[in-house]
């Protein structure tokens, strides 16, 4: 079934539809809300919520794309809990460095480029939590997430030369900071 | 600092017009302009290599799988949609609902509804006690009594106004406090409605 069939048997109450979307979508909801919070547990609650307001305001979501709509009622709920007191604030994600299979490994991959890859993450991950959330926003969604700038605009209701600002503005305290992590970095990445 | 178009005081792109330009979302005269000047500045090309790597970096993090699955119950279901239809009988219910009581209210304070009908007068006060009536006959110096503690005897309507001044009077403020009910459904309706999309 293509994503708008799933939609229409979802909105009428059809959960094991929306479930369908769920697998389809569960792996970069999940990385958006770790990469803005930066807590597996927390990040992992946020997901499931997202879902489930997801699932419960189908009704508003008329037409157009779907992933943005899901990916911005996750951006709110991971913003919302930044925003709340109860955000623990230094978190690591040691996790990410600790579980073997903890990360994506396409099979044309060699495992060293793989734990490269892993290494690169934990890095990527502490550069990422100094950033103001608007800029690390960008960065997730349109690096981490390969969405396109017209993509991003949609989930953020922003204008694409926001996203643009936000994005170079972004990669410019990024590239600051792995300059001066640079023996933390994967040889490959120096 | 920019002076226009991207190019900073120094002479130099800057990082936002470098940036789109690693992603291909530089276009039209600004990407020529930053073409051109790539062709003669070293410091430029030293920033747009660096920003490459930068990207590089970022795009070369693994995805990490969900640690399980986020399906939502079998037993849950949607919340019902508030259709067009339904929010506009909704909002005529209560428009209807508040010019009815307007209407009541207004009939009421009128005495459009009420006894004698719409010339009947309004009964705003009593008569004065009428004087005392004694026996006929002699008078009975104990019975009587004071002026001040005798019972009264039936009041008397006074007509101290017309139906169709008082009317008119409560009229508008009613009229104009539907009014404004109806548009508060509207605005609750319509906040209902665009809430989440």
């Amino acid at each position: 079934m293509d994503e708008d069939t799933l939609l229409r048997a979802s909105k009428s109450g059809d959960a094991d539809a929306f479930n369908v979307l769920v697998q389809q979508y569960q792996t970069p909801i999940y990385n958006l809300t770790l990469r803005m919070v930066g807590d597996a547990a927390a990040a992992e609650d946020l997901a499931q919520d997202a879902f489930i307001s997801a699932y419960r305001n189908l009704h508003r979501f008329a037409a157009g794309n779907f992933r943005a709509w899901l990916f911005r009622i996750a951006a709110n709920a991971a913003r919302d809990y930044l925003r709340s007191p109860r955000v623990r604030r230094n978190v690591s994600l040691d996790v990410l460095a600790e579980s073997p299979d903890f990360s994506l490994q396409s099979s044309s991959e060699s495992p060293e480029g793989y734990a490269l890859r892993r290494e690169l993450g934990g890095v990527i991950q502490d550069a990422l939590k100094s950033l103001p959330q608007d800029q690390r926003l960008a960065l997730v969604l349109v690096d981490l997430q390969g969405l396109s700038y017209e993509e991003a605009a949609q989930v953020l209701k922003t204008p694409v030369g926001t996203i643009k600002s936000r994005l170079s503005r972004g990669r410019e305290a990024m590239r600051g900071f792995l300059a001066g992590q640079r023996e933390l970095l994967p040889s490959q990445f120096r | 600092m920019k002076l226009f178009f991207g190019i900073r005081t120094e002479g130099h792109m800057s990082h936002e017009h470098l940036s789109a330009y690693v992603d291909g979302e530089l276009r039209g005269a600004d990407l020529r302009r930053l073409e051109k000047h790539l062709l003669a500045c070293e410091r430029c090309v030293d920033d747009l290599e660096g920003l490459r790597e930068t990207v590089y970096a970022l795009r070369a993090v693994p995805l990490v799988p969900a640690p399980r699955t986020f399906s939502v119950p079998r037993a849950m279901v949607p919340d019902r949609a508030w259709r067009p239809a339904t929010a506009w009988g909704i909002q005529a219910v209560g428009v209807a609902a508040v010019v009815a009581l307007a209407v009541v209210v207004t009939g009421a304070l009128t005495g459009s509804f009420g006894v004698g009908g719409p010339q009947a007068p309004v009964q705003v006060g009593m008569a004065e006690p009428a004087p005392l009536i004694s026996s006929v006959g002699q008078p009975d110096p104990e019975a009587a009594v004071p002026v001040g503690e005798q019972s009264l005897p039936p009041a008397e309507a006074i007509v101290t106004d017309v139906p169709g001044d008082r009317s008119f009077a409560w009229a508008l403020p009613s009229l104009g406090l539907a009014a404004v009910a109806g548009i508060l459904v509207t605005i609750v309706v319509r906040c209902r409605q665009s809430a989440l999309r």
